[in-house]
């Protein structure tokens, strides 16, 4: 299972900041209350999520240091990498949104 | 970091072996492996060699019925107010092609595509569940026949591909059009699922020992990621076809907006399925292109790894993009942000496959031959219609071209060039493998040219029509509104493609037919296992793998592997059995004994497909008869399973001995278990949410649940489930099987009971099913619970007889784990979802 969360962990990050956006923007459909205290909430959700990336690949290119002589390893390594920058480049482009006028 | 257990890689040093192999080993091997003999044998068939071709086979008959219909509604739209066609017919027809393309075609040739090539790919005999994949075929082609069929007695169903209410529900679709959809493709989807698992264990578990996952060919993980896509986006749609005929047979309003349903809710289920369907059919067509194109291109696939993250990227990214269907449905503006910026986002992935596909063939030396071709012309198509994939991803133009043919024209781009152009590459390119026999170089040619002008010349005049305003699924147009050319020339380019598909029918004929000389080899040099000489066993024995492209770069392995000098030369035990591997680092971990043809699974999916048929015509008697009797054919099948064995363990070639049965996480059936589990757990995640949406449409028709008291008992007898089949499975590994029987049986019985108590607890507070959405929703969850705990019961008494016949010893525990897992989920849901519908609202609204 460790194999697969630091190959994927990326992409969870972002599938994770996707529902959380989507279930902040439904949430704030049906609230009372003032829409820019939801947009606040989904900013400092999505700077959490970069945030989070950032330390995924810190730790990964660590681990890559260390995991040079197993291929299979550096494989998904290498993966988890690729995938962290995809989501990093996802949770930012997905954030747009929200800094859009009313 | 894997952790993955299995025989130490050093035994790897062994192979290839030295010294000749026993003269009758191969003979054996035949013998145990061998094909049909008798005419009903080609039936019972298990085999992938066989299935995975009948699979291909109905899939490519399903793509021409389908055709043949797109080819009559083009008759009727080459010039306005024509009436070649009825209105009712043409509604009929367009909703039979689309629906026939997605659910018929599509996702079961590719799933086809997986059978038929993954356990030569591999390095297995067979994929680990062939008699599921049997099966799956089996319910397919029945249920499927029975469907088209429908379409001769004017009872096809007639709401679109996509079944929207409130037009499907009967206030609008009184008649059992609907209803043949609605049970029909829910039923069908089970076979896919059934395929999906098949091919996932196949690709974790099956794979030649070294395979690791960095050297998993390109096509095997595009298959991984396929099903594993399968297993997460499936359940809705099954979730929501089993609503909308609930409401249409029972009047339960999920989707009434009068008695507090949402017609959006449909929307919501059937596009978390539908958007990543696309990506679901696309997916392993890119595995097969990123295949075959380092094959034509003699040359590395370029950014392997990138490839693999790409497919890994669109896989997850095309979950959050259902939404974009619905952007004219008034949903709030954020969220249709959002769903804009994942569908412009998903095109990354896809455009980072077709740069490397690019730069293989800039890399290496094209080739252009008729895979070559395909491959090529189905990149451009496919590039072609992701660029108005992007336009429409934009919501103001969305709104501007949504439900025009601009969209029928765009979509057909992206399926046609993503996968129909794939398909057509692979079956040209793989074809020698199967059939040992290769289609006609120059009639392919002919074919491909034929097929892309006459893709080009149908689909690209209705951008034009689209943008001048025509919309989908008229039946007629007046004319002088300027559609008349496009659509006439559309028709003109609709029959250059029908006659590209008929000579291409012509030519698959002759390539089948019974005599005349069959032996292609690897006529393309491709660099995969599947281009090893074998038989109906596969390979002859099981190479250790240490290349991403075994066959260009393991000098000697083709001659190596027929000679015996690898893992499992022969039949160690005179049955049919593979390697079963680890899943990270492909290590050897036990033999696992295949099953052999038997008659209970062709019967099981005939009953299967009989019961959801009969029940479309209502004749409930004769629907519940053929469900029972799809159970006992079930009951059949299951009880062959989990035998004993002669030795403990076996001799798999260079001395090294491999244990005949293992339980837990390492067995394959434990991990069809989890995903079977996690199917059902997307089910009851749905319903979740539909129960969540609906009382978020309409809170103030939602009453208090019912009292404490109740909740309490429930929970109890549910924790009582879970820790009977948790004591069960612990007091058969300590040697006492006859309380573990009686254990499992009192956990299936606690299950049962919890739903009763749950269920009379909802009736007595007089909240009623067919009363508002609350009622339908905590009914429908109830229901889903009912049909594990009914299943649990089965498992139970199943559990029982096995120990009265005395099947059950301690060293076993496989049947017993999973029967534990399935109780143990059972009473998991069950606490989920009681805690849902009681503490939401809670007090009521």
């Amino acid at each position: 299972m460790r194999f697969w969360l630091w190959g994927l962990g990326g992409l969870l990050i972002w599938a994770l900041h996707f529902l959380g956006l989507y279930g902040l923007a439904s949430v704030a459909d049906l609230a009372t209350g003032r829409a820019d205290g939801w947009r606040a909430a989904g900013l400092g959700f999505s700077l959490a999520c970069l945030l989070a990336t950032a330390l995924y690949a810190v730790m990964l290119a660590r681990r890559l240091r260390r995991a040079s002589n197993a291929p299979v390893q550096v494989f998904a390594l290498g993966l988890g990498l690729t995938g962290g920058l995809v989501a990093a480049i996802g949770v930012v482009f997905q954030s747009l949104p929200l800094l859009l006028p009313v | 970091m894997n952790g993955d257990p299995g025989l130490d890689p050093e035994i790897y040093e062994r192979f290839p072996t030295k010294g000749r192999r026993p003269r009758d080993e191969l003979k054996t091997l035949e013998a145990v492996w061998c094909g049909p003999t008798k005419p009903w044998e080609w039936i019972t068939a298990i085999n992938n060699n066989f299935v995975g071709v009948y699979y291909v086979g109905a899939a490519m008959l399903f793509f021409v019925l389908a055709g043949v219909l797109a080819l009559l509604m083009r008759t009727q739209l080459a010039l306005p107010m024509t009436g070649f066609l009825a209105q009712e017919t043409y509604n009929q027809i367009f909703t039979m092609h689309g629906t026939v393309m997605m659910f018929l075609f599509a996702v079961p040739a590719v799933e086809a595509l997986g059978v038929l090539l993954l356990p030569q790919m591999l390095g297995a005999r067979d994929l680990p569940f062939p008699r599921l994949s049997a099966y799956a075929f089996w319910a397919y082609l029945v249920g499927g026949l029975s469907f088209f069929c429908s379409l001769f007695f004017g009872l096809a169903p007639n709401g679109g591909w996509f079944m929207y209410p409130p037009l499907t529900g009967t206030t609008y679709s009184p008649g059992i059009n609907a209803d043949f959809w609605l049970l029909g493709i829910g039923f069908i989807e089970i076979s896919a699922i059934a395929g999906a698992i098949e091919i996932i264990v196949g690709v974790l578990k099956t794979r030649a020992p070294g395979m690791t996952l960095d050297k998993l060919p390109i096509f095997a993980w595009a298959m991984l990621i396929f099903a594993c896509m399968i297993v997460i986006a499936f359940p809705s749609v099954i979730l929501s076809t089993l609503l909308l005929e609930l409401e249409r047979a029972l009047g339960w309003p999920f989707f009434d907006a009068a008695k507090g349903g949402d017609p959006l809710l449909w929307q919501h289920l059937f596009w978390f399925f539908g958007h990543p369907e696309v990506y679901i059919i696309f997916l392993p067509a890119a595995g097969a292109m990123s295949t075959i194109i380092p094959a034509v291109a003699q040359t590395r696939l370029v950014g392997h790894r990138l490839v693999v993250m790409a497919m890994l990227a669109t896989g997850f990214i095309s979950f959050g993009v259902w939404a974009h269907h619905m952007f004219t449905t008034g949903m709030p503006r954020l969220s249709i942000n959002y769903f804009s910026a994942a569908s412009a986002a998903v095109s990354v992935p896809a455009g980072v496959q077709v740069f490397a596909w690019i730069a293989t063939l800039a890399a290496g030396k094209m080739r252009f031959n008729t895979p070559g071709l395909f491959a090529v012309g189905g990149l451009v198509i496919f590039v072609m219609g992701g660029l108005t994939g992007v336009m429409v991803a934009m919501v103001p133009f969305d709104w501007q071209a949504h439900d025009s043919y601009f969209i029928v024209a765009h979509l057909h781009y992206v399926l046609i060039g993503g996968m129909v152009f794939p398909l057509f590459a692979a079956i040209y390119y793989w074809l020698p493998m199967s059939s040992r026999r290769p289609l006609s170089e120059r009639w392919g040619k002919w074919i491909f040219w034929l097929m892309f002008i006459g893709h080009n010349v149908t689909f690209m005049p209705m951008h034009l029509s689209g943008l001048m305003g025509m919309p989908r699924r008229v039946y007629t147009y007046l004319p002088d509104r300027g559609w008349e050319l496009p659509n006439l020339i559309s028709t003109f380019g609709s029959f250059l493609f029908g006659l590209a598909v008929m000579l291409w029918i012509i030519d698959m004929i002759r390539n089948f037919r019974p005599f005349g000389d069959k032996e292609a080899g690897n006529l393309f040099n491709g660099p995969g296992l599947e281009w090893l000489p074998a038989g109906f066993y596969s390979l002859r024995s099981i190479p250790v793998i240490t290349s991403l492209y075994p066959v260009w770069e393991q000098k000697g392995l083709g001659r190596d592997v027929a000679a015996g000098r690898y893992l499992l030369p022969g039949a160690p035990r005179g049955e049919r059995e593979t390697i079963v591997t680890s899943p990270i680092t492909a290590q050897p971990q036990y033999l696992l004994r295949m099953p052999r043809p038997s008659s209970w699974h062709v019967w099981g999916a005939v009953f299967t497909a009989g019961f959801f048929l009969i029940l479309t015509v209502q004749a409930y008697v004769a629907a519940v008869v053929s469900g029972i009797l799809a159970v006992y054919c079930l009951w059949e099948w299951a009880w062959r399973l989990d035998r004993p064995h002669r030795a403990a363990t076996a001799d798999v070639g260079g001395g090294v001995r491999l244990p005949t049965s293992v339980s837990g996480p390492m067995s394959h059936g434990w991990w069809a278990m989890v995903i079977t589990l996690t199917v059902s757990g997307m089910v009851a995640v749905m319903a979740g949410f539909s129960y969540v949406f609906l009382w978020s449409r309409r809170p103030d028709l939602w009453r208090a649940p019912p009292d404490a008291a109740s909740l309490l008992i429930t929970l109890g007898l549910l924790a009582a489930c879970a820790l009977g089949a948790f004591g069960s499975v612990r007091s058969l590994k300590g040697a006492r099987p006859s309380l573990a029987a009686a254990l499992m049986l009192t956990a299936s019985l606690a299950a049962a009971a919890a739903f009763a108590v749950e269920a009379g607890a909802w009736w007595s507070s007089g909240l009623r099913p067919d009363a508002n959405s609350q009622g339908a929703t905590v009914f429908a969850l109830l229901a889903w619970q009912g049909v594990f705990a009914g299943i649990g019961l089965l498992m139970g008494l199943f559990a029982l007889m096995r120990r009265l016949f005395g099947l059950v010893t301690p060293d076993r525990p496989a049947t017993f784990e999973l029967i534990g897992l399935f109780l143990g989920y059972t009473a998991a849901q069950g606490a989920a979802s009681l805690l849902l519908v009681r503490l939401l609202p809670g007090g009521g609204a």
